[in-house]
């Protein structure tokens, strides 16, 4: 990257990330006064927070909410240990609700496709499953690209779940969902 | 970065590969969680004890960011703390317990956000249920006029919190507010780390574009 081009936000969030390895930042003085602007930006909402934090919890109510705490667990029955369903099954770290999103777009482009055929049979062709943006089918890279291409595709996909696909929504609906509030591993 | 320079040290360790020490929270629970196998109950009660000592500050912040209400966050919190006690025994050992803790927080935070009036779920002993927060002691507030400053420029900064979309707040609040890695992050919340940064990235513009003038 030439020095007259300077680092996009995208670029400049990563940086926020990782440790500041990139060539460009490191001849540029207006990209570092821009980054260090963003991790000034960074700590005035994070001791924003704090502040807020600390004006309604105070010292007498954090430990308040201690006590409460406690009397709430020695009122507890002994020996009445529940276990999450699924319990002790690792949990997979991958998205599983995004092949269910798959799955749905191609049981879509089926019904559309046989939807498309029995009702227009004698019409010239047109793209199949109308409803369904060509994004939908990107899904997958969301999780093998760059950051910076995450972010565009994230917007497509996002695009895409307030879009107008009914069909998909109603499939996806009568998928079982395994992991809804998933609090097993 | 010195992100928590001037706030309280986090507890939680990160994601350890195998093969690093677990951290203290992960050790106090495999603790308990062997005395409720063995049926020693009343011991487990009474380490528990420690469990919250070490999360429960972190458990009260998180849940305050997300809800934004006093009674809300410390209910969220207990009902954290009683969901982990009686479900210890689904604790994987294997991994940091923070994690576990923050997902089932994270969860309850959300069914609190979907039922702002859902009356706590766990019991309060009756000897407790007196009013809800003790009455402070007059010396440790500050002075008016540095509670108004602040709480001016905090309050922009929740409302402008508030104004971000339901993931980008949980990772937001996880990533900068709470010390996580990403890697911490994306497991508490079911996300991949490319996911968590790329909602982090979001979050952070749409801050900027509320906050800066
Ligand atoms: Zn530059």
């Amino acid at each position: 990257m030439s020095i007259e081009r300077h680092l996009n936000d995208t670029r400049l969030y990563a940086l926020l990330e990782t440790a500041p390895a990139d060539p460009h930042l490191a001849s540029c003085p207006h990209c570092q006064a821009r980054l260090a602007e963003l991790r000034t930006f960074t700590e005035e909402i994070r001791s924003g927070a704090d502040g807020s934090f600390a004006q309604v919890f105070t010292e007498t109510r954090i430990d308040a909410s201690k006590r409460r705490i406690l009397a709430a667990i020695e009122a507890q029955p002994a020996g009445q240990l529940l276990r999450f369903p699924g319990a002790g099954t690792p949990r997979v770290p991958s998205l599983r609700a995004r092949p269910r999103w798959m799955v749905a777009a191609a049981a879509g482009l089926i019904v559309g496709l046989a939807l498309g055929r029995w009702t227009q049979s004698d019409r010239p062709v047109q793209p199949l499953a109308r409803g369904i943006p060509p994004h939908v089918t990107a899904q997958p890279a969301v999780y093998a690209v760059s950051v910076a291409g995450d972010d565009e595709l994230l917007t497509a996909l996002e695009s895409v779940h307030s879009g107008p696909v009914g069909m998909l929504r109603a499939i996806h609906e009568l998928t079982p969902l395994s992991e809804q509030h998933d609090t097993t591993w | 970065m010195p992100r928590r320079s001037h706030a309280p040290a986090p507890i939680a360790a990160p994601v350890t590969p195998e093969g690093t020490p677990p951290s203290p929270a992960s050790v106090v629970a495999s603790e308990i969680k062997a005395m409720l196998a063995s049926g020693a109950r009343d011991e487990a009660r009474e380490r528990f004890s420690a469990l919250v000592d070490l999360l429960h500050r972190r458990a009260l912040r998180i849940a305050y960011y997300y809800l934004r209400d006093a009674d809300d966050a410390a209910e969220a919190a207990q009902d954290a703390f009683l969901k982990v006690f009686l479900h210890m025994p689904a604790y994987s050992e294997t991994r940091p317990f923070e994690v576990w803790f923050t997902k089932i927080l994270v969860n309850g935070c959300l069914d609190r956000q979907k039922s702002r009036s859902r009356r706590l779920k766990w019991t309060i002993p009756a000897g407790d249920a007196s009013p809800v927060w003790p009455p402070e002691p007059a010396s440790t507030a500050p002075s008016p006029e540095a509670r108004l400053l602040s709480k001016a420029r905090a309050g922009e900064i929740a409302g402008a919190l508030a104004e971000l979309p339901a993931r980008q707040r949980q990772v937001f609040v996880l990533r900068y507010l709470d010390g996580q890695s990403p890697a911490f992050v994306g497991e508490a919340l079911g996300l991949t780390e490319a996911t968590v940064r790329v909602h982090l990235f979001r979050a952070l513009r749409r801050l900027r574009g509320l906050l800066e003038r």
